[in-house]
């Protein structure tokens, strides 16, 4: 971990100056304060295998503007990225899911027959090249073969309230954030419920609206659990393993979270415009962004998918595009 | 007697302040020395307080 040690209290009261409350009112009784006292220890993630650094982030296509037309987007909120480098965009506002080359040249759209997508927010594509696609507003799961051809849909019984989140791990099973629900669901690739991974609560594997899981090699789910401003660790079971902490955000505009073959892990921080990256112990790696409109800056950095050979894209949700990036 | 009071947090790196549950000062996320505040009606009287920092 690598923050900073200040902290300062001011107020102002009625009729009173801004002035700073003396650092004592911020000590337990009968603590001294001759010294700091030591920081509280985190309990140490163990390693899962040795994380590369992150030796620089290079832009490589950004592309899209506010429409309804190919390749252009409204609020793009999830992004996936498939072995061959695909990429793939939960075009919310839209109500479709759209695909594309990582240099950003179209290939394909697609809608649902029957109940449209209403509102897809997140995107997953599993190892078998399924993907699935998570609508908040229906709060069901979409599932379709690699060809984006529809074929089924589920979730409908879990009773989930405004999920933002779907994650995919080696296996195949699907880890949903159900962000209202307060819970995490770990389901097959055919719908049945697995287990609840966590479930709602501030304590040690609990989680307060999360808004995405995602899953490394190693089976370790990784949880953007927001309204406890943390990162958990969960090892495949759902056994706690840790946690760090993350900035706050609202749950629309959410931070969302993928693991590259490398266990390099990328987490978007909307409220700060970035992409963060972290091994699986917390340590952060590097970071990238900004806001504005410029390319490799955004305006509220949502989905994140990472793909092979350092493949990351990144949807910028109010200026309605997705950009891709190589993470070395 | 209910008054206006503002609650500032400066921290490296995030902060939040809480006063009787409410989140009055959102400095959340990774950064340097940054100031925000927040303001807060209070009644005379006891309130509690949290102060989360990282």
């Amino acid at each position: 971990m690598d923050g900073g040690r200040k902290i300062e209290l001011w107020w102002t009261p009625p009729g009173g100056a801004h002035e700073l409350v003396p650092a004592h009112y911020l000590r337990p009784p009968g603590v001294s304060l001759e010294e700091l006292p030591a920081l509280p220890t985190a309990p140490v993630i163990p390693a899962a295998g040795a994380v590369p650094p992150v030796a620089g982030v290079e832009l490589i296509a950004s592309w899209g503007g506010e429409g309804s037309a190919p390749g252009q987007f409204r609020t793009p909120r999830g992004a996936a990225v498939d072995a061959q480098g695909r990429v793939y965009v939960a075009d919310a506002g839209n109500g479709r899911v759209q695909v594309f080359s990582a240099q950003g040249d179209f290939i394909g759209a697609w809608t649902q027959a029957g109940e449209p997508l209403r509102e897809p927010f997140d995107i997953a594509v599993a190892p078998d090249g399924r993907v699935y696609v998570l609508d908040a507003t229906r709060q069901v799961i979409a599932r379709y073969s690699p060809e984006g051809m529809f074929e089924k849909e589920f979730g409908g019984e879990l009773a989930m309230y405004g999920p933002r989140g779907i994650g995919v791990d080696l296996a195949g099973s699907i880890y949903v954030a159900d962000t209202g629900g307060s819970r995490v669901l770990k389901l097959s690739p055919e719908g049945e419920l697995l287990a609840v991974v966590a479930g709602f609560g501030a304590g040690p594997g609990q989680v307060n609206q999360p808004t995405d899981a995602a899953v490394d090699s190693f089976g370790r789910i990784y949880i953007a659990d927001v309204l406890n401003m943390r990162l958990q660790v969960l090892d495949s079971a759902g056994g706690y393993l840790g946690e760090w902490p993350i900035s706050g955000a609202n749950t629309t505009d959410s931070p969302h979270l993928a693991v590259d073959a490398f266990g390099r892990l990328f987490l978007t921080d909307p409220e700060a415009h970035i992409v963060l990256v972290y091994d699986g112990q917390g340590n952060r790696l590097g970071q990238w962004g900004g806001e504005g409109t410029a390319p490799g800056q955004f305006r509220k950095a949502v989905g994140v998918a990472a793909g092979p050979d350092g493949l990351v894209a990144v949807t910028d949700v109010y200026n309605h595009r997705v950009q891709t990036f190589q993470v070395r | 007697m209910v008054k206006y009071y503002a609650f500032g947090t400066n921290s490296d790196d995030g902060s939040y302040l809480f006063i009787d549950g409410q989140m009055i000062v959102d400095n959340g996320g990774h950064h340097g020395d940054v100031y925000r505040e927040g303001m807060i009606q209070l009644a005379e009287g006891f309130h509690d307080i949290i102060l989360r920092y990282f």
